[in-house]
Order: structure tokens, then C-alpha cells, then sequence
């Protein structure tokens, strides 16, 4: 039984496993179905007088069957209006010495609503089939998944936005700036409920928010010379998101958390963390609770008492990004190398403090500073490993760990430049090349992820991009690549 | 030219206006298509099996914990919510936490809510023949049953018992009779005597109702007349209604009360003693007699490697001498439980594997949430408050006959009052049989969670002694016998919380 290896390796299964599943509950084989229905209507209209004024519209309505057989909330119509001025066709655009220093100018708007179809949320009420878990009387069951919502409606963004492009003859600049105003409502999210309908979580439109931020990029030649030439492009973004509905606050739990939680007023993805007061003479971590007492653990289900308890570090997600690019070409050479930086955002270092460390568990290499001896409170932050008679008895002491995890000692900023890639090539010759009986050929050396030209000193070498990013993924490799192309 | 444009325009238009007009209609039917493999309530059978899940998976066993059941326990693992229990320190743990207050309230209500979604629908639902309409009220008696008895057992762990002449003002819990058809619904407590009233009223009409032939198996994991039977007796005992107490048992215990309780001084429970196996699954199999009404159980309580329990002194205390003279059957088996727990095999620890592989799952167990013994020892009770004391010592001789082997005395009120020492004193004989009847109580359903009750009942205070040999107590009417709501029932629910 099982597999044969001195009969090439053929499997031979014993019926019993049969018996021995259903004894344990586990599904011998499962069979699932999903049917996505789809229907969209489609209007569209442009108008362009001269090339100088541009105008489009679209109209659309889109009805899906995935919020079940529902008609009050499965259509949603959006549309969009969109009109660009070509400043530079304009007759007076010659003729006025201002503009004409300008190679290409031309404003742009758009202003519309869009919507999106919200996943796992059902309107209707959701049962699953499935066999009960017993000794004896095993009987199929139906069970609730989601209660019927007749408010469930889908996620909808009004989005205003206004850009220029231009380009500058004499100085070799093109470049576009863009502003944006996003007003997003009606978003869906989990609530932790009362209980008293029947479903602890349910999904939910509860949220709107307000984003708002700009991009700009801007290339340049900066010299040109025979032989010799040197580009820049650069961009950069900023954007600020801020929480302007939020019918039910998060629980002190869900706002710890490695990936932040939306709070009125504050941003998506705000990161809080737990008022850390140090270490006791006995080297466990305290903290302070809401009433201003030392503690060793807080109330994580309640809501209310967000604001005084924890304290607010910042938003989780970067509130900046850009790269700069820089391209030299020197003769047959060409060099070119990307910087790219986010800023603006904090981090949750990864919780490697526990009141019971067993054999599976690697061990962080702060516990080198722990708490070992009275007085020790004074110099370290790093808790004492727990006696295991105290681990698993129950006490408050346990909760502290897990606070600690989430104090402000252990959040980084996440701010970092990164030089991203670096590329030199060489183009042979083209009498080299023939001569060899190649009509051209071409080396070069690339690197990616090459540095980490600043990150912050409390993530102790981590890399701040590969952040609650799952168990089992990579982080980014570092890449050197040697080539040499050739043409026949 | 002008003139063309503007025609084509307008056709433009109208045929727009037309589609726009007829999309939904047409596109209705397509979208009909359900996105995966939901079930649609819309007939009998699917019904009945939304019920067989109207039966919440927390138990309340738990509340022993809480009780003069349990010492502190060293050598085993301790979780937040067992010292918490222990020291009757308000939870505060998520709700997925099995054997905490919050996992009771969000099971019971998810339970209750299944019961609602077959009573809304249960009406329209088709059924011509006569066996299907008879059917269909046996489908709203178990539907009434189970979604009564939810309510009962939170009204009693989150609200003062039963006192008629508080009740009216005492917070209880929401009754839920209709499903939850908003995103977030607000509710409001009910007053205890709102609740009992609700309970009764669903209570009644699924006695009136209840039809046990649907059920296939053993139908003791649904709500059957003799389950129903039982659930009346506790109702009326716990409301201090002690003739219909008297009269619900009546119905069930008939002419052989004795039928009813499992013996245990019987050659299959001896045979099946040394077995850690054998003697639960024999103590809770669906095949008892006494067993009313069986429910999957989510739950440590019945682990010997988690929580606090019984201990040797704990078993003195409670296994100390009795009017009978033989010796107790409920005292063993018992197993060791850390370096000082002694534990009593029954219920039988189960684990549901989240995968073959897999040390990590659900551990359960099939708990008696209803029983002959109990409705036995209910009459028992609700008989001597009437005053109906011979009747009373007669059904606590009934159930003694099937615990206590070797010579066991038959008692009478003399022997009884001269085993409590109070011989011709003042003490009603009232008092003396309710104090016998109360103290097999707490023999017949150590660690199955009803002591907590029978304590909050007769306002019994509580000591526990900590591990440092601190003394810890609950006062006879201490607050913190009617257990905090959960948080989230408060911030989201709008519910008022109880006094602290």
C-alpha cells in the first residue's frame, strides 16, 4: 500500500483511508461552482472643434449577478465627462510672446463616477449545504454564511482631476502636472457586529473618503553635444487619503494590527500602537491603559476608547513615491542608473516577542539585550523570557507580550532611496562587428536592487518594501545581469 | 443640412432612451444566475436541515469554572479566559474564544437567527399533501423550540434570574423573532419578564406542535416532545412556577420515573468504567433513555490538559457522606488533571482536524443539555416547595437507587433531617429535602455547567483560593453573577451594559 518504489513508483491506495476521512471529518474530494454574469451598456460620445477643443463623454450601465438575485442593488450607471484645450493650435498662440516660448501646451479635465463591485458581500440570503460533525446522527445541514442586506449597494468614486502637459522649446523640458480630487463612497468593509442577528462579521458599505494628490514628471536634455548627450527624467507623487464616514470604529485589536485600520479623520490605513511605559523591576513589558493606569493588558474588543489608549503613528501606506532617472551616452557608451524613494509612512516591525518561545520558534537576535537582571529596566526595552510556570497560567502577563509587539517600539519609518537599477552598455564598432562577420553587437551590464541607499536604522537591515508580504515570499533578489547581444 | 443632423440626433436619442428602458428587463433573467452553489430556502427538507444548525455550538459549561466546583489547578494549560472565569474578572476576549461569554452570546444569537430565517419563510414554503403540512408544523415547533431555548439560556448567564417582583425592570437580553435584513441593526434589551414571557409563549406553542416522527436517527439532536417536556420543567422551576414544574415532569417521567435515569450501578457502566472512551461515549450516546436532547459542543471543558476543575479536596467536598449509606457511582471513573485535579470522565474529548495533517482544530464534545435525571430532580424540588414532601423524597429515592450500590437505605423526612443533624429543630423539612435535592444536583452535573445557575438561584456566595493563597470572593448577590454582555453588543449594537 501506498507507493511502490520497487514497482516504478505506482500508488496503490487502501480503501480504509476512505473510512478513516469521514471518522476525521475531512472532505475526500470537494466540488465548487462560480458563475460570474456580466452585463454592460456602453455610450460614448467625443466632439473636437479644430483640434483646438475636445470633449468626450461615456455613459455606462453594468449589472453583475455576484451580489445574488437582487435587482434593487445589481445595476449601477456611471459616467464621465472629459475636455482637453489645446492652447497651442490657438491662432493667438504664435502671436503671443509669452507662449511661444512653448512647444506643447495643453490642459486637460476630467470628472466622473465610477463604481465597484464589491467582493465577498451578498444582498441575499447566503446558505451552504454540509454534513454535520458527530459520532453517531450525521445528518446534511444547511447553514448561514450571510444574512440578507437590503442595503448592500456597490462602492462608488467621483473623481475630479486636472492636468497640464507642456514642453519648453529652447530649454528641452517636456513635462505634465496632474491634481486630483477623489471622493470615494459607499466603501465596504467588516464590521465585528453585535451578534444579535446572527453574524459576528458582516460586509458592509460603512465609509467614505477623501483623497487628494498630484503627480508631477518632467524630462530633460540636459547637454547635448556631439557625441555626447545626458537625459534626466524624473517623477513624483504625493497623495493624502482621510476617512470622512465611518459608522463603526475599529476595535483596539483590529487598529494594532500589522496593516493599520481606517479611523475617522485619519487616513485608510492608519498604523496605531500601544502606549509602551517600559519595563517592571521583573522585566515585563507595561503599558498605559485609558484612565492613565500601568497595566499589563487592555480591553481589545472595545471601540471607544481608541483615542486615549493607543496612540496614532501614522498612515501604513507610503504618502510619497517618485524615481529619478539619469541616461548618459558618451560615444559608443551609454550609462543610465533609477533612484527610486516612497516617504511618508510608518512600518509595524514583525512581532518577534512572545511569552513562550518553543523549539519552532527563531529567536530574534535583540534577545541578546534582554531584561536578565533587577535594574536591567533601566537600560533595555528588550523583555525578560518568561519562567514557563508564568507562560501558560493564565495571568495578565501573557497580554503584555502581545501589547508590546505593538507599542511604538517597535514601528520604523518606512521611508527609504533605493537605487533600483544601474545599466552600462558598450555598442561595438560597427567595422569591429563586421569584421567577425556581425552587422552589430552589443555588451552590457545591468543590476537590479543593487542598494539600499537609505532606510531606517530600527528595521535593523530589513528592507522596507518587503513588509506583510506573507510567509512564504522573497524579497526582491538582487539581479546582475552580463550580456551580449549580436545581429547577423 | 442642419435639418438632417438634427434628425439623426433625435433617432440617436430615442433609440438610446429605448435600450436604456428595456436593459434591465431583458438582462434580468441573465444575471438570474446565482454566483456560486447557494442554497435557496424553498422547500421542507431544506427547512428542517436549516434547523438542524439552530442549536449554538458554545457550551455552558464553562460557568463551572466560575463555581465551588473549581480549585486552582497546577500542571496544566491555564488560558486568559480560564483565570478570568476563575477570579470572575469581566472577559475580554474575541468572540471566537470558545467557553467565554462572547462566544456563547455570538453562537446562541447565530443559532436563534437560523430558527428565524425558517419561521419567515416557513408559511410560504408548499405544502399540499396532509403529511407535509403536518410537517411543516412539526418544522415550526422545532424552529420555536430551539430559538426559545437559546433565548432562555442567555437571559440566564446575562441577566438576574428570575424574580417576579424585579423582573419587569431587570435587563435581559433581545428577543429576536424576525431575520436581520440590514447591514447594522440596533437592538434593545428586553426586560427578564419579557423574555420569559417570549419564551414561554414559543415554548408552548412548540410543545403543542412537536411531531417527532420527522426526525430520521435518533432525533436527540433536535428539539423532540421529550426534550420539549424537559426544557418546560426547567423553565417553570427556574420561574418559580412550581405547579407547572410539577406538571410538564408529570408528562415526561409517567408512571416509571425510573426509566428515565441511566443507572450507573448497572454492569454495562462498571464494565464500561475503566475505559476513558467507552464510559462517555455510553454516558452521552443518543441510545440512553435519559438522554432528552444531545448538542456538539465547542469546548475545552471537557480536556484534562486545559483550565481549572475539580480537585481531590473539591471531590471531598463534594462526594462526602450521604443519607443512602452506599457508595456514590458518580465519583469514578475520575483521571488525574495536572499535578492536583482529579476530573470525572463525562463527556468524551473530541477533535475535528482542520486537515489530514493537521495537529491544529476544533475540540468538542457531544454535551446532554437535557435529561431525564435533571427533570427527575426538578420535580424533586418544585414537589417541597409545594410542601409535597413524601412525593419530593420519593423521586430523590428514585434517582439514588441508580447512583448508590451496595445496601442503600430507603429514606423518609426522619432520616434525612437526622442526616443533616436538625432532628426535631426548627428547619422547615421543606429546606432540608430542597438542600438533599440541590446537593445532587451538583453530583449529577459536575462539570456540565449548570451549578453556576443553581448557585445564582439560591444566591450562594463563592471563594476561590488563588495560587498564592490569596482568598478571592463572590458575594451572594454580587453583580458579577450576571455576566458582562460583549463589548461589541454595546459599541455596535447600542445595548445598555450591565452594572458593574
Amino acid at each position: 500500500m501506498g507507493v511502490i518504489y520497487e514497482s516504478g513508483g505506482i500508488v496503490i491506495t487502501d480503501p480504509k483511508i476512505i473510512e478513516f476521512f469521514n471518522l476525521q471529518n475531512i472532505d475526500y474530494y470537494s466540488r465548487s461552482e462560480e458563475r460570474d454574469r456580466f452585463v454592460g451598456l456602453f455610450f460614448n460620445g467625443g466632439y473636437s472643434y479644430k483640434s483646438r477643443y475636445v470633449a468626450n463623454f461615456t455613459a455606462r450601465y453594468d449589472g453583475s449577478n455576484q451580489l445574488g438575485e437582487s435587482n434593487a442593488v445589481r445595476y449601477l450607471p456611471t459616467w464621465n465627462v472629459s475636455g482637453a484645450w489645446n492652447i497651442d493650435n490657438e491662432s493667438f498662440f504664435e502671436n503671443t510672446p509669452v507662449l511661444s516660448a512653448f512647444s506643447l501646451l495643453k490642459l486637460r479635465g476630467t470628472y466622473g463616477i465610477s463604481g465597484n463591485l464589491p467582493p465577498n458581500a451578498s444582498a441575499l440570503l447566503n446558505l451552504r449545504a454540509d454534513a454535520t460533525i458527530r459520532p453517531t446522527d450525521v445528518e446534511p445541514f444547511l447553514g448561514i454564511v450571510d444574512l440578507t442586506n437590503t442595503e448592500l449597494t456597490w462602492e462608488k468614486l467621483k473623481e475630479f482631476n486636472v492636468g497640464l502637459d507642456f514642453g519648453l522649446k529652447k530649454l528641452n523640458i517636456n513635462g505634465s502636472l496632474n491634481y486630483y480630487l477623489r471622493n470615494a463612497y459607499d466603501l465596504i468593509g467588516i464590521v465585528q457586529t453585535s451578534g444579535i442577528g446572527g453574524q459576528s462579521l458582516k460586509t458592509g458599505n460603512f465609509a467614505d473618503m477623501e483623497a487628494s494628490g498630484f503627480e508631477v514628471s518632467i524630462s530633460t536634455i540636459n547637454l547635448k553635444r556631439p557625441g555626447f548627450s545626458w537625459k534626466t527624467d524624473f517623477n513624483f507623487g504625493y497623495t493624502k487619503d482621510k476617512i470622512t464616514r465611518l459608522d463603526f470604529g475599529p476595535r483596539l485589536v483590529d487598529a494594532i494590527g500589522q496593516n493599520g485600520a481606517a479611523v475617522l479623520g485619519g487616513p485608510r490605513r492608519g498604523l496605531y500602537s500601544t502606549k509602551f511605559l517600559g519595563l517592571n523591576d521583573k522585566g515585563v513589558p507595561t503599558f498605559e491603559n485609558g484612565e492613565g493606569e500601568t497595566v499589563f493588558e487592555l480591553d481589545l474588543q472595545e471601540r471607544s476608547g481608541l483615542a486615549t489608549t493607543l496612540i496614532y503613528e501614522g498612515p501604513n501606506e507610503p504618502r510619497g513615491a517618485g524615481g529619478l532617472t539619469n541616461t548618459l551616452n558618451y560615444k559608443n557608451f551609454s550609462f543610465s542608473f533609477l533612484l527610486s524613494f516612497k516617504y511618508d509612512y510608518k512600518i509595524r516591525l514583525n512581532d518577534s516577542f512572545f511569552s513562550y518561545y518553543s523549539d519552532f520558534d527563531a529567536l530574534p537576535g535583540d534577545l541578546k539585550n534582554r531584561w536578565a537582571v533587577p535594574g536591567d529596566e533601566n537600560l533595555t526595552n528588550i523583555p525578560v523570557i518568561l519562567d514557563q510556570g508564568i507562560a501558560q497560567t493564565g495571568s495578565a502577563i501573557e497580554n503584555a507580550y502581545d501589547l508590546y509587539n505593538k507599542s511604538s517600539v517597535r514601528v520604523a519609518n518606512g521611508d527609504y532611496i533605493r537605487l533600483k537599477t544601474a545599466r552600462l552598455s558598450y555598442q561595438l564598432p560597427a567595422t569591429w562587428a563586421s569584421r567577425v562577420g556581425f552587422s552589430n553587437a552589443n555588451i552590457s551590464l545591468e543590476g537590479q536592487n543593487i542598494a539600499l541607499l537609505y532606510a531606517d536604522k530600527a528595521l535593523n537591515g530589513q528592507d522596507p518594501e518587503f513588509f506583510s508580504s506573507g510567509g512564504v515570499a522573497l524579497p526582491q533578489p538582487r539581479i546582475v545581469t552580463f550580456s551580449l547581444n549580436i545581429g547577423l | 443640412m442642419r435639418q438632417f443632423n438634427k434628425t439623426i440626433s433625435f433617432t440617436a436619442a430615442r433609440i438610446l432612451l429605448v435600450t436604456l428602458l428595456l436593459f434591465p428587463g431583458a438582462c434580468n433573467d441573465f444575471l438570474n444566475e446565482a454566483p456560486d452553489n447557494r442554497v435557496t430556502l424553498d422547500n421542507l427538507d431544506k427547512a428542517a436541515q436549516l434547523l438542524t444548525n439552530a442549536y449554538s455550538i458554545a457550551s455552558p459549561a464553562f460557568t463551572d469554572w466560575m463555581t465551588d466546583n473549581t480549585a486552582y489547578i497546577r500542571g496544566v494549560t491555564i488560558r486568559q479566559s480560564h483565570s478570568r472565569a476563575f477570579e470572575w474578572k469581566d472577559f475580554v476576549d474575541d468572540p471566537n474564544e470558545q467557553d467565554t461569554p462572547a462566544f456563547f452570546w455570538f453562537e446562541t444569537y447565530n443559532a436563534i437567527a437560523h430558527a428565524n430565517e425558517v419561521l419567515a419563510v416557513l408559511e410560504s414554503l408548499p405544502a399540499t399533501s396532509e403529511t407535509d403540512k403536518k410537517r411543516k408544523r412539526a418544522i415550526e415547533a422545532e424552529a420555536r423550540l430551539s430559538r426559545a431555548y437559546g433565548h432562555f439560556m442567555l437571559v440566564n448567564l446575562f441577566g438576574k434570574h428570575y424574580d417576579e417582583s424585579s423582573a419587569e425592570s431587570d435587563r435581559g437580553v433581545p428577543y429576536v423573532e424576525t431575520p436581520e435584513t440590514v447591514f447594522i441593526k440596533t437592538y434593545k434589551r428586553n426586560t427578564v419578564k419579557e423574555v420569559y414571557t417570549k419564551v414561554e409563549a414559543d415554548l408552548l406553542k412548540g410543545l403543542e406542535l412537536i411531531d417527532d416522527t420527522f426526525y430520521s436517527n435518533s432525533g436527540k439532536y433536535h428539539f423532540n416532545k421529550n426534550a420539549a417536556l424537559a426544557f418546560a420543567s426547567r423553565f417553570y422551576l427556574f420561574k418559580q412556577d412550581y405547579d407547572k414544574c410539577i406538571e410538564y415532569s408529570n408528562l415526561l417521567l409517567g408512571s416509571d420515573p425510573g426509566s428515565f435515569v441511566r443507572d450507573l450501578t448497572s454492569t454495562e457502566f462498571q464494565n464500561a468504567s475503566s475505559s476513558p472512551t467507552n464510559y462517555p461515549q455510553l454516558y452521552s450516546s443518543p441510545q440512553q433513555r435519559s438522554n432528552l436532547l444531545l448538542m456538539r459542543k465547542i469546548s475545552l471543558v471537557q480536556r484534562i490538559d486545559f483550565a481549572h476543575g475539580p480537585t481531590s479536596d473539591v471531590y471531598d467536598d463534594i462526594f462526602g457522606p450521604n443519607p443512602f449509606g452506599g457508595t456514590d457511582e458518580r465519583e469514578n471513573p475520575s483521571y488525574q488533571k495536572g499535578e492536583n485535579g482529579a476530573f470525572p470522565a463525562r463527556y468524551e474529548s473530541l477533535f475535528e482536524r482542520s486537515s489530514l495533517n493537521s495537529n491544529v482544530g476544533t475540540p468538542y464534545h457531544i454535551g446532554i443539555m437535557f435529561r431525564g435525571e435533571e427533570v427527575l430532580l426538578n420535580r424533586a424540588e418544585a414537589l417541597a416547595q409545594k410542601n409535597r414532601i413524601t412525593e419530593a423524597i420519593a423521586d430523590l429515592q428514585t434517582l439514588a437507587n441508580k447512583r448508590y450500590s451496595g445496601n442503600i437505605n430507603t429514606i423518609t423526612i426522619t432520616s434525612l433531617r437526622n442526616f443533616f443533624g436538625v432532628g426535631s429543630g426548627s428547619i422547615s423539612n421543606r429546606t432540608v429535602v430542597i438542600e438533599w435535592a440541590v446537593r445532587e444536583r451538583r453530583r449529577e452535573f459536575l462539570v456540565q455547567g449548570m451549578r453556576w445557575f443553581d448557585l445564582k438561584r439560591f444566591k450562594v456566595s463563592i471563594e476561590h483560593e488563588l495560587e498564592d493563597g490569596t482568598k478571592v470572593k463572590l458575594e451572594s448577590e454580587d453583580l458579577r453573577k450576571v455576566l458582562q454582555i460583549p463589548t461589541s453588543a454595546i459599541e455596535v449594537g447600542g445595548l445598555k451594559p450591565n452594572p458593574r
